[in-house]
């Protein structure tokens, strides 16, 4: 049972995720209850899942109802990848045309069989009969799809919506902040006095639980960042147990923060261990570098992801990016940013009530999860914004067409002197 | 003109960080101010004057005393020449009653030693009935090279405070708060965030006042400024009150009023400018080459077994302080209880808190004119360098016990390297 939801007559329901858009009898008042689709799904990762540098964008732009063409195009795509399916005939030794011995050229190149006794005008019918089965099995499918997509929540118009995002993944998130707390609270335990090599390096193995949570925590980032600007909606995109994706994910993600952002972040860091009281400006300053460090880091997360490649995780990558799908995005960046570093900076003081028992220890979770869900939030902001931004270039570039087609026709249409 | 993307980014990044640039560059340098010859030459006279009751120099009060612990601040300040440190004849005997009332100040002070009058001379009975009526100067050393100390009922701490030197005090003052907060976070993120911890590490914390400064200056840097500490030197030591600090009232006699100000305050911005014009001490090597390498080895072993970790070798712009200016915790066996000696500031709200320091808390001294300032520890209980540093315990346990792991002539290769650190 993946589903759970409940019928208009109050009883609980549980369903699997292939009865998605289905409907299924209910046990209590009889009635046919349409399957919802699921809160959390499990992301399905590509190598290019909103490709933002290499493939055109109206290539890569959600199905629109005005766009013929597209549709048009992806229908031949769809028949390529399905070919109809032929009745096959009953074989008969020697009957075939092409004769025995060219199994070889009839595997390269398939010919129809004969027509059976019943002569050409039955088959054409088997012929009609399959390709009518065929057409219903995918209006079916169709159907079940736009049912599933009747989403419990629409996907989001203005940037507060955003902020329900991290609400509605608030159990994801918040495992990964217990997850966290418990990580954290056991490498600040086990940290080493010195950094001698001889006391650091038997710690070396503690890294691996850091590495992979830390790869985790990415790839739930990128499901996030990559199901926005994919334009998805009305369920929380998680990365399942994939380890791999992990995997590349955390690298993506460090690689992102290593080729940029990193530089305000350890300016950040210098200036708070020099600066002794912090007066506001102290803070307003470690805002700004610690704001500028997450916009830098989720902007070249975004122009990694949405270039499928590690060499668009740089900054300039995200430059670029910005320049392409408008500074609309940058600034989107810069206040998403700021919200979240402002609740975990706000927060920080949890770290130093480490060991004050369970209070504590509460506290820290309390941070983790504050932060996660500022960062969640931003990245949400920012993908559904890359997708606004993508839709509306792909429809100005449309538009421009379209100007030149009926420029064009004017001419022609215009008598000539 | 088109501004090419590489101008861009280049505004981008001084965009970025000009605020904190322009931050940087207003933290203060932590150079001292130039000390005026004429007031240093004023405050030496003052430094050397032997004050007397109702002393000539005094406009309006009543001279030195009622109570006092020396005639001159070089009757104490004197070894390595003026402003050094003192024997432990010269100690300061402190007390502090904690009231069987919580939420009560603690009742604390200085047992003088010396006094104008008879009716004014301060005993250990002034403090508790119980304790014998003797006087500080009649505490003879019996154990170690410390003064005796008679068994004290619960409740009653009484300690003594050995004469620290008074040389590169300038630079002390001049040094930022900023510098000594830093050190503070450094220490915690060397060895860890968490404080607890820090009992055992070298985690060291910042001395806070409850205005928000940071002590830098007395055993558990308790004062703030060098004139501030002057201030309250003439006063506890000599009982010349001053405008910064009043003079003490003798412990039998509670309705003493003084009839005015001993000093005045130029006088005693003249005795800090003297202060603050004492050179630094010097790392002066030895003088034959042998002895030279031998203290070589030992300043890499002051390094290696963590000697370092606390008593820094720079601090901001001071080089060869060998202090990182914080409290740290010396176990049990160096706990010395005692007074703020200075009035300490009110509590500004919105400033850091302040926490008093624990009775095992002690500043880590400036090792700098170490070899010319003897005896050491708060109460000067350690004759020479060897017995200070086997006695460290609490935060210092650790680097004791390596030292006393060390070869003899490892050992004294590190007290050879201490030897070099000379008055100047």
């Amino acid at each position: 049972v993946a589903v759970y939801f409940v019928c208009s007559c109050g009883q609980d329901l549980g369903a699997s995720e292939k009865q998605v858009g289905k409907e299924i009898p209910c046990p209590a008042c009889g009635r046919h209850v349409l399957v919802p689709p699921p809160q959390l799904r499990k992301f399905r990762f590509s190598s290019s899942p909103f490709p933002l540098f290499e493939t055109s964008v109206q290539a890569a732009a959600p199905r629109s109802r005005h766009s013929l063409k597209t549709r048009q195009k992806a229908g031949a795509k769809a028949n390529e990848r399905e070919p109809v399916a032929i009745p096959a005939a009953p074989k008969e030794p020697g009957v075939s045309p092409v004769g025995a011995g060219a199994d070889e050229a009839s595997a390269a190149y398939p010919v129809l069989p004969e027509p059976a006794d019943g002569g050409v005008e039955e088959f054409q019918q088997a012929v009609q009969m399959e390709e009518a089965r065929r057409l219903l099995a995918r209006a079916e499918a169709d159907l079940a799809e736009c049912r599933a997509r009747t989403f419990p929540w629409q996907r989001e118009r203005y940037w507060l919506q955003c902020l329900l995002y991290p609400l509605r993944a608030v159990f994801l998130l918040f495992g990964l902040a217990v997850a966290w707390a418990v990580l954290t609270t056991f490498l600040v335990a086990t940290l080493p006095d010195t950094w001698d090599a001889a006391e650091v390096t038997p710690r070396l193995p503690l890294l691996m639980p850091l590495g992979l949570l830390l790869g985790y925590t990415f790839a739930a980032f990128r499901c996030t960042l990559v199901s926005a600007a994919r334009g998805e909606a009305g369920f929380i995109a998680w990365p399942g147990f994939d380890l791999a994706q992990t995997a590349w994910s955390g690298l993506v993600g460090l690689v992102c923060f290593l080729t940029g952002p990193i530089v305000p972040a350890v300016v950040a860091y210098l200036f708070w261990l020099e600066s002794g009281d912090l007066t506001w400006v102290d803070e307003l300053i470690l805002w700004e570098l610690a704001t500028l460090t997450v916009a830098g880091w989720a902007l070249a997360m975004l122009a990694a992801h949405g270039g499928g490649k590690l060499r668009y995780a740089t900054l300039g990558a995200a430059a670029k990016l910005v320049h392409k799908l408008g500074y609309r995005l940058l600034g989107i960046a810069l206040i998403g940013a700021a919200v979240a570093t402002f609740v975990g900076l706000r927060a920080l003081g949890a770290l130093a009530d480490l060991q004050e028992g369970l209070e504590g220890w509460l506290i820290l979770i309390g941070w983790w999860t504050g932060t996660l869900c500022g960062l969640v939030f931003l990245l949400r902001w920012l993908g559904v914004s890359c997708f606004r931004a993508r839709k509306l270039r792909a429809q100005r570039r449309r538009q421009e067409r379209n100007n030149k087609e009926w420029d064009r026709l004017a001419a022609a249409a215009s008598p000539r002197p | 003109m088109t501004i090419t993307k590489s101008a861009w980014y280049l505004a981008a990044a001084l965009l970025v960080f000009a605020p904190v640039g322009a931050r940087v560059l207003t933290w203060p340098s932590g150079q001292p101010a130039e000390v005026d010859a004429g007031q240093a030459q004023a405050g030496e006279v003052l430094f050397h004057h032997e004050w007397q009751p109702n002393d000539p120099l005094t406009q309006g009060g009543d001279g030195l005393g009622p109570v006092f612990n020396a005639r001159s601040c070089v009757a104490c300040h004197h070894q390595g020449g003026p402003g050094g440190g003192g024997s432990v004849e010269h100690n300061v005997l402190t007390f502090v009653v904690r009231p069987s009332v919580p939420d009560q100040p603690p009742r604390q002070g200085v047992i003088h030693t010396f006094a104008a009058a008879p009716q004014y001379q301060e005993t250990l009975a002034h403090v508790d009935p119980s304790l014998p009526s003797l006087t500080a100067s009649q505490l003879q050393s019996t154990r170690g090279n410390r003064r005796a100390m008679p068994t004290v009922p619960p409740g009653i701490s009484l300690t003594q405070r050995n004469t620290p030197a008074l040389f590169g005090l300038g630079l002390i003052d001049a040094l930022p708060d900023r510098v000594i907060i830093a050190q503070e976070r450094q220490q915690r993120v060397q060895h860890g965030m968490v404080s607890g911890k820090g009992d055992a590490l070298p985690v060291g914390r910042a001395p806070r006042l409850a205005d928000g400064q940071v002590g830098k200056f007395g055993w558990k840097g308790q004062v703030p400024t060098l004139a501030d500490f002057v201030q309250a030197a003439c006063a506890n030591e000599l009982g010349l009150g001053n405008p910064g600090q009043a003079q003490p009232v003798p412990l039998g006699q509670p309705n003493y009023r003084p009839v005015g100000l001993d000093l005045t305050l130029e006088q005693c911005n003249q005795m800090t400018a003297f202060v603050a014009s004492l050179p630094r001490p010097v790392e002066r090597p030895p003088a034959t080459p042998a002895l030279q390498a031998k203290a070589a080895a030992g300043k890499a072993l002051f390094t290696k077994i963590g000697c370092a970790d606390c008593h820094t070798p720079n601090l901001g712009s001071i080089e060869g302080i060998y202090s990182d200016m914080l409290l740290h915790r010396m176990g049990s066996d160096l706990s010395g209880d005692g007074p703020t000696y200075y009035t300490p500031p009110p509590q500004v709200v919105k400033s850091a808190p302040s926490t008093a320091p624990l009775p095992d808390e002690w500043r880590t001294p400036p090792l700098w004119g170490v070899a010319d300032s003897a005896p050491y520890l708060h109460d000067g209980r350690a004759k020479t360098l060897h017995e200070a540093i086997t006695m460290h315990g609490g935060q210092g346990a650790r680097v004791a016990q390596r030292y006393a792991q060390l070869r003899p002539e490892e050992q004294g290769q590190l007290v050879e390297f201490l030897q070099t650190l000379r008055a100047p």
